[in-house]
């Protein structure tokens, strides 16, 4: 038993397991950064999931570098049975400087990392039994119901066998399965939902069909119980399961209509709560799930490109020369500043939050948009100066010139726009300038216009300005004897 | 029938079968189980029969040398039953990782449903 805690392999394990700890940190860092450089959330899904396997052949690559240069690490210990002699040095990289020493608590290590992985395994492959059991009791939803699933099938997943199937014992809607997976509905919400509700929401789990998530899924998971200890890799899964629901929210919601599938899946929410007891549920903060129903109507996916992508290779570069070289004691590679503005938006008059406001920064398609408290969260990779533009329908947008770091918490205030009083043309939704004084200068894009003959949708005006400043007008160009100048822009679409 | 047990997994085929298809003879119950659920052989889905004519799930009525079976409960009684005897013990999500869940990992709470549901009812109809 002893001699067997001295073998070499267990030593080598202890030292990843050791290592991993900051190489995988800066890796799935590196992964992370790369990843925001899509908007699109399946290629972040794709990027996280590669780096997250790649850590695979990097914690082989660690167990080779922290194989002891010795075959027989202590004097008198017995040794492996392999009986190489004592000064014959292995193919490994001599890592530890002295090649002689080899920490006892290394095997140690290895062995309590063992116990845990027994544990984590025996947890994962229980889960994997009782998912399977879901099948029990379920059944098939009648003739019409299948008939009209197998064309939402062909169109969603061409080329996919899964059956959808109704269970009474379960709470929610799942894919069940990995290598022959199926579609499983709670029975009585089956029932509940309008027809429309139930395609929306089958069209979510056959876009994961399509996808082929249940393999990506099983992947993530063997890789997540194999390196349980790992605060990142679960952060990473969860990363993981975040994007993988976008972009299958994006695949179902096209088609179904954001509306109709929000609240498809508010009322999965909502029917999957009613079951339990209320005290049961960790009320904390928002789940995930608000920012997915948020997220359905925001002006964009929420990863935004950044500079992080650029930087992401940069920063995985070193990595790989260290482990090349095997001078794993080398310095930590910095990370770069992760600017996070927050703020609140709300009415300037009643101090109420705005909903749904966009916070976009400016020149780029970063942005997002504020939560039912107004409240928004912005991730910013750039220590530089920013300018957040804030904007909400019927008041009028801001700019804020952001360039203090510490400076993160914001409070605006957005004031309602004066309501612009067109005169309707009678019979037709054009406003008409026709009413205008003589002595008031018409300007549309740039252009005098005659008052008479402009035909303006009050939907395609961008900006109106009213200049009634002398020198203004003067310094513009504009006949100062006239009263005033309105200056239309129109959209440009 | 005062307080009979949940149709096994075995018995919900054959049910399933016999609404799509009252009336149905063995040999089309096989045919349907053996398309849409798994590959049986016909003497099982033979004896099941027999058993449930004991029990009492389903009636037959001979037509020739045939026997037709049509299923005693509605579909709409077993799924009452199913849906009120499983209730308690639903699954509720945590213990299996592995399934793809619609809601996603972390589940919303009541008063953040609420707040979700007006806040979408506030949303314009434009959006769609």
């Amino acid at each position: 038993m002893i001699d067997l805690l001295y073998h070499p392999l267990l030593a080598a394990v202890g030292y990843a397991l050791l290592h991993s700890l900051w190489v995988f940190g800066l890796f799935l860092l590196a992964g992370r950064l790369t990843a925001k450089g899509f908007t699109d959330p399946a290629r972040r899904h794709s990027v996280l999931l590669a780096f997250l396997t790649l850590l695979l052949p990097v914690f082989g690559m660690l167990i080779y570098l922290g194989w002891p240069a010795e075959a027989e690490p202590l004097p008198g210990a017995g040794g492996d049975a392999s009986g190489v002699p004592t000064d014959t040095p292995t193919d490994g990289v001599d890592l530890m400087g002295t090649g002689q020493w080899i920490p006892e608590w290394l095997p140690l290590l290895s062995v309590m990392y063992l116990i845990g992985l027994l544990l984590a395994g025996t947890r994962t492959l229980w889960a994997y039994r009782s998912m399977l059991g879901l099948r029990k009791g379920s059944i098939l939803p009648e003739a019409e119901r299948i008939a009209d699933y197998r064309s939402l099938r062909t169109a969603m997943a061409p080329g996919c066998r899964a059956k959808w199937r109704l269970s009474a014992a379960v709470n929610q809607v799942l894919t069940v399965g990995v290598w022959r997976p199926f579609i499983l509905f709670p029975l009585a919400l089956a029932n509940e939902l309008s027809t429309e509700e139930v395609h929306a929401i089958l069209r979510h789990e056959l876009a994961h069909l399509r996808r082929q998530d249940p393999l990506w899924q099983a992947l993530q998971q063997l890789v997540a119980t194999l390196f349980f200890y790992h605060p990142l890799v679960n952060w990473l899964c969860r990363e993981l399961d975040r994007e993988r629901e976008f972009a299958c929210d994006d695949l179902a919601a096209g088609v179904s209509g954001r509306k109709t599938y929000a609240r498809a899946l508010l009322r999965v929410a909502a029917y999957s709560l009613h079951p339990k007891i209320p005290f049961t549920v960790s009320a904390t903060d928002r789940s995930s799930f608000s920012h997915r129903v948020h997220r359905l109507f925001g002006p964009q996916s929420s990863g935004n490109p950044r500079g992080g992508y650029f930087l992401a290779p940069l920063l995985s570069l070193p990595l790989f020369v260290l482990l090349t070289l095997g001078t794993l004691n080398g310095p930590f590679t910095t990370v770069m500043p992760n600017t996070n503005i927050t703020g609140t938006i709300l009415d300037g008059a009643t101090d109420t939050p705005l909903v749904g406001a966009t916070v976009m920064v400016k020149g780029t398609n970063t942005g997002t948009i504020t939560d039912i408290d107004g409240d928004f969260s912005l991730d910013w990779d750039d220590s530089g100066a920013v300018t957040l533009l804030i904007s909400y329908v019927g008041y009028v947008s801001k700019e804020i010139i952001f360039d203090n770091i510490k400076d993160r918490e914001l409070d605006i205030e957005l004031n309602k726009q004066e309501k612009v009083q067109f005169r309707k043309a009678s019979g037709d939704e054009s406003a008409s300038f026709s009413n205008l004084p003589d002595d008031i200068i018409l300007v549309v894009d740039g252009r005098i216009v005659d008052r008479n003959e402009v035909s303006l949708s009050p939907s395609t005006i961008a900006e109106l300005k009213v200049i009634k400043n002398k020198e203004e007008m003067t310094k513009l160009g504009f006949d100062a004897e006239k009263d005033g100048v309105i200056m239309v822009t129109t959209k440009k679409e | 029938m005062a307080v009979d047990p949940l149709p096994s997994d075995a018995e919900l085929r054959i049910l399933q079968a016999l609404w799509e298809q009252p009336g149905a003879s063995v040999h089309d119950v096989h045919d349907w189980i053996c398309t849409h659920e798994r590959a049986l052989s016909y003497t099982t889905v033979l004896t099941q029969l027999q058993r449930m004519h004991k029990k009492g799930l389903v009636k037959r009525g001979r037509d020739g040398l045939q026997h037709r079976y049509s299923s005693v409960p509605t579909r709409s009684e077993v799924e009452a039953k199913l849906i009120h005897r499983l209730s308690n013990k639903a699954f509720d999500g945590s213990a299996v990782r592995l399934a793809l869940k619609a809601l996603g990992t972390d589940q919303p709470t009541g008063e953040e449903l609420d707040e979700l549901q007006r806040w979408l009812d506030a949303q314009k109809d434009q959006h769609d």
